[in-house]
């Protein structure tokens, strides 16, 4: 057995390092293959420098595509090279390796072909600022309405995906805002996906691509893609792009 | 507003909404691109069930003729899509100009590596 942690990483210089030095200190004793890709976005500060000089596996993307195209690459790299589960993530060091086993468990055990790691399972967390829990729970409210499902953490960049998944993924996943709208997806194409609690940490340095004053454009955006989603038609599910 | 102007306008609108609503559901327009059009279309439905807007529209700009806003309206709209369809655009020649370079840089380092294991073969 396989499995491939993709990590984007778009102008991440400061924290790539020490994120992929901690995954690869903290899964020593993995029990299975385990092998990562840092995807770099078109970064344009000296991340490339920063992954070469430290010998990392990593592709480099000629143009930025944003979060969406950054991550698929990585599915598109575990499907062509077998990898039985994907994992994302973050390159910021959010999230933490730690759970990484964690993680994947349910889909070890066939009970999902697709996990989450929530932050709002009951593990202590940092606290997200009032307007962000507001609008994660909103969008909570939301998915659920469409795929009839209770999810805490739409938005959490730190899942997993069996072989199903991946090759979901490489025909479909959304160019902007991908978290909440690959869930409807998931439900959509009739996989199992599951929520399981971690912990995860405030971003160490640098500013999260997400914006106050793109705040708006992003809740009325996602919602719609959400629901976008749950309409998607038979034909293109079936073809991808 | 005449009862058959009207008719045909919603219809019109009606058709309009579902054929976008379609081709998103298909895939053959993307979301981000397609938010005005959603947005037109909806007020276009709206203008053409309740005419009142439009009229209120017309004499808060102080278009006389309520028409005449609808028209004006309709070309500032369609003014401003044509500019993000410019500035989209532009954003794609420039993409592609950078993959079309990095296919020729890669193609040279291919070459490389094939003449590389050509030589040693030889030796």
């Amino acid at each position: 057995m396989k499995c491939l942690v993709i990590i984007p990483a778009y102008n991440e210089a400061e924290n790539i390092a020490a994120t992929v030095d901690e995954l690869l200190a903290k899964t020593r004793s993995f029990p299975m293959e385990l092998d990562y890709l840092v995807v770099n976005d078109g970064s344009s500060d000296n991340t490339e420098a920063v992954l070469r000089e430290h010998g990392f596996h990593f592709i480099t993307l000629p143009v930025n595509l944003g979060i969406g195209g950054a991550v698929q690459s990585g599915y598109l790299y575990a499907q062509k090279n077998n990898f039985d589960i994907a994992v994302q993530m973050d390159g910021d060091g959010q999230h933490m390796p730690e759970y990484l086993l964690d993680l994947i468990q349910p889909i070890l055990e066939g009970k999902a072909a697709c996990t989450i790691g929530s932050r709002f399972l009951g593990l202590e967390s940092f606290r997200t600022s009032f307007m962000r829990r507001l609008g994660i729970r909103f969008l909570n409210f939301v998915i659920r309405c469409c795929t009839g499902k209770k999810f805490t953490d739409a938005t959490s960049g730190f899942r997993a995906a069996n072989r199903q998944g991946i090759d979901l993924f490489v025909r479909h996943y959304a160019k902007d805002f991908p978290e909440p709208e690959s869930i409807v997806r998931v439900c959509r194409n009739g996989l199992s996906i599951q929520e399981v609690p971690v912990k995860m940490r405030e971003r160490a340095a640098g500013n999260s691509s997400i914006r106050f004053f793109q705040s708006v454009y992003y809740m009325i955006k996602v919602t719609l893609a959400v629901c976008l989603a749950r309409c998607e038609s038979k034909t293109l599910m079936d073809k991808g792009e | 507003m005449a009862l058959v102007l009207q008719i045909f306008a919603i219809v019109i609108s009606v058709l309009f909404n579902i054929i976008i609503f379609q081709m998103l559901r298909k895939g053959r327009l993307e979301l981000q691109y397609t938010l005005l059009w959603i947005f037109a279309g909806l007020a276009i439905l709206i203008m053409s069930i309740w005419p009142q807007v439009l009229i209120g529209l017309a004499s808060l700009l102080g278009i006389q003729v309520p028409m005449n806003a609808a028209f004006f309206l309709g070309i500032i709209f369609i003014l401003c899509m044509l500019i993000g369809m410019t500035i989209i655009v532009s954003g794609l020649k420039n993409k592609i100009y950078r993959l079309t370079q990095v296919i020729a840089l890669l193609e040279k380092r291919i070459e490389g590596l094939e003449n590389k294991e050509k030589t040693h073969e030889e030796e």
